[in-house]
């Protein structure tokens, strides 16, 4: 009965291992393609007479792509983002609101980004619900560069690092995140033939070990 | 025995010491691979005679290439998106395979006047920035829809800090002066139909758009959006919500639907496409996606060249996807209903707004609404017959 049933589970494994493709990828810790803002510059009120009840401020901003890998990495976005630097804010004033201007177009887009970083340039547009402001109210501002949005089907994995500006009394100060820029060995272990191969050994020595003590039974 | 439960206990601890990523992929082997950002082949027979599979799912080669259905002159679409380049322009009034008139190019020039190019040589398009998503839509409309009216609104983008990438000239998105120009041109132009692809994170409207949005469909007018890639309830994307102008009462979004089995990028048949967003579940307010179109590895042109050997302007044909394509394809059969009613009651009368709705759910392939697939995707053979007939009974 043991026996039969380790039969049953080795035949399953190899059936499991036939059908299923199993792709066991090790990527060490960190992932292949990493997004962060390096630089933030020209904080602005822009002239915008179509909101009277807002103000309009850009940002000018600094991005670095990063691929880990040994070879270009091609990542799948779901849209064509204008800009692809996002914002959020919290603010000391809690009646304000921060509006980010975004639009995109409706087609999906690849990108390929060669081993090593990439840089680019965005410009962040967005409304303050207060009219006549001067310069950023105080508050914690957070930008990141989104990257791998159709991540369901792209098969890297990534990460957004973002960057902070942090607005008290009218003093700004940005904290930035590096990478951790090790180029990671990507490892693709393909445990299929090792294990069906040791699977159908074992399932060959426990008949000849069964066969064995039937003939040692037989002669006995 | 032992060497059994040793391989077994082997692949468990394997298995379970969760690596970073462990993908397991089951696809049956009919299912195609590939297709999206590759060369169509054979263009003249998949586009020229609408053999591909992204044109025979809905019906249109038999409308089109079967009956040799081109629109009148008497339908006119307004485009708006990114820009386009002089050779874009002629590509696809000249390339081989699909071809639409492009009558007028509108656009808010370098002094902010709203100017209107009737023709491609004009100088001010040598400065045209930002262009290609317009060119790729077009191309649909040119596939399905050909010899249509096409006049194309010209947006203008600042995509990046590099002004080296901005536009000189266009539109920016929502000001009120394309509203303006479109329902004061509406007449004289014959303007039945408004494309637009683009999605945004802003309620833009004012007063005076909702007011010109809303003399437009007095006039019958059918205004078509993309519903949006991000796949997800109202197009979310971080804390925003890019479900302008789907959102909008006036505005009748569509999203994509597979045509056809592949493994690469996904795609399942008769099923919305893995990246279209949707809605609202409750019709009353139209803030739903209300139709499915292919657009999910669809033809487009992209790349406009001048051929030397055939001494026309051209582009390649290649595989894309996307919401926007779906709304052009959706455009497009609009515009082959329009042109069976003509062909219907015999003259240049169009159609009301309600007919063209009613004709719409008539061929759509689902009877009932679902939050999202909509109304589900149109029998373009169907709604053309059903448009000829309702333009015979009107006469």
């Amino acid at each position: 009965m043991k026996r039969k049933l380790g039969k049953i589970l080795v035949i399953a494994i190899i059936i499991h291992l036939i059908v299923f493709q199993i792709i066991l990828s090790v990527h060490g810790d960190l992932p292949v393609v990493a997004s962060r803002i390096s630089g933030i510059s020209n904080i602005s009120v822009i002239a915008d007479h179509s909101a009277p009840n807002d103000t309009l401020f850009g940002i000018s901003v600094e991005v670095e792509i990063l691929n880990r890998a040994d070879e270009n990495q091609t990542v799948i976005e779901l849209s064509d983002f204008r800009p692809n630097v996002f914002i959020n804010a919290t603010f000391v004033n809690q009646s304000l609101e921060i509006d980010p201007l975004a639009c995109a177009h409706a087609t999906i887009m690849r990108y390929s980004y060669q081993p090593g970083i990439t840089s680019e340039g965005s410009l962040v547009k967005f409304y303050i619900n207060q009219a006549n402001l001067t310069y950023l109210p105080d508050g914690n501002y957070t930008l990141w560069r989104l990257i791998n949005t159709a991540y369901i089907i792209n098969n890297i994995t990534s990460e957004e690092l973002p960057a902070i500006i942090t607005v008290s009394s009218g003093i700004v100060n940005i904290t930035y995140i590096d990478f951790d820029y090790i180029p990671t060995e990507i490892t693709s272990f393909s445990f299929i033939f090792p294990i069906v191969f040791l699977s159908l050994f074992s399932l060959m020595v426990s008949l000849y070990i069964r066969r064995k003590s039937s003939i040692t039974k037989y002669k006995n | 025995m032992k060497f059994v439960k040793a391989i077994s206990l082997c692949y468990l601890i394997l298995a379970s010491f969760a690596p970073v990523q462990f993908t397991v992929t089951i696809y049956p082997s009919s299912f195609k691979t590939g297709t999206v950002d590759e060369d169509v082949p054979n263009p003249a027979v998949n586009v020229g005679q609408l053999q591909d599979k992204a044109y025979t799912y809905t019906g249109v080669d038999c409308v089109v290439d079967y009956y040799g259905i081109t629109i009148d002159d008497y339908v006119t679409i307004v485009v708006i998106d990114d820009g386009l380049t002089e050779l874009e322009w002629k590509a696809l009034e000249q390339n081989p395979e699909a071809n639409v008139d492009i009558i007028g190019f509108l656009t808010n020039d370098t002094e902010h006047d709203v100017t209107y190019i009737t023709n491609p040589d004009d100088s001010l398009l040598d400065d045209q920035v930002q262009h290609g998503h317009g060119f790729a839509v077009i191309s649909v409309l040119a596939a399905i829809a050909r010899d249509l009216k096409v006049i194309f609104v010209d947006y203008r983008d600042e995509p990046g800090d590099d002004p080296d990438d901005w536009d000189t000239f266009g539109f920016d998105y929502g000001i009120y002066e394309i509203w303006e120009w479109i329902d004061d041109n509406q007449a004289s132009k014959d303007i039945d139909i408004i494309s637009w692809s683009w999605v945004h994170s802003i309620n833009f409207t004012t007063p005076a758009i909702l007011q010109k949005w809303s003399s437009l469909i007095s006039k019958d007018v059918i205004m078509l959006t993309a519903a949006g890639n991000f796949c997800n309830y109202l197009n979310q994307l971080g804390i925003k919500y890019y479900k302008y102008q789907s959102y909008y009462t006036e505005w009748y979004s569509v999203g994509s639907i597979d045509h056809e089995d592949r493994s690469e990028p996904w795609s399942w048949k008769n099923q919305k496409s893995y990246f279209s967003s949707w809605y609202e579940d409750n019709e009353a307010a139209n803030q739903i996606v209300n139709w499915l179109e292919p657009g999910n590895g669809v033809p487009v042109l992209v790349d406009a060249f001048f051929d030397q050997d055939l001494q026309i302007a051209r582009g390649e044909w290649v595989y894309s996807d996307g919401t926007s394509y779906s709304t052009a394809y959706l455009a497009a059969i609009v515009a082959l209903i329009i042109t069976g009613y003509h062909n219907g009651i015999g003259s240049s009368t169009d159609p009301s707004l309600d007919k063209v709705i009613d004709i719409l759910q008539y061929a759509s392939s689902r009877s009932t609404f679902d939050q999202k697939m909509g109304y589900g995707y149109m029998d373009a053979y169907r709604a053309y017959q059903k448009a000829y007939m309702e333009g015979r009974w009107a006469a």
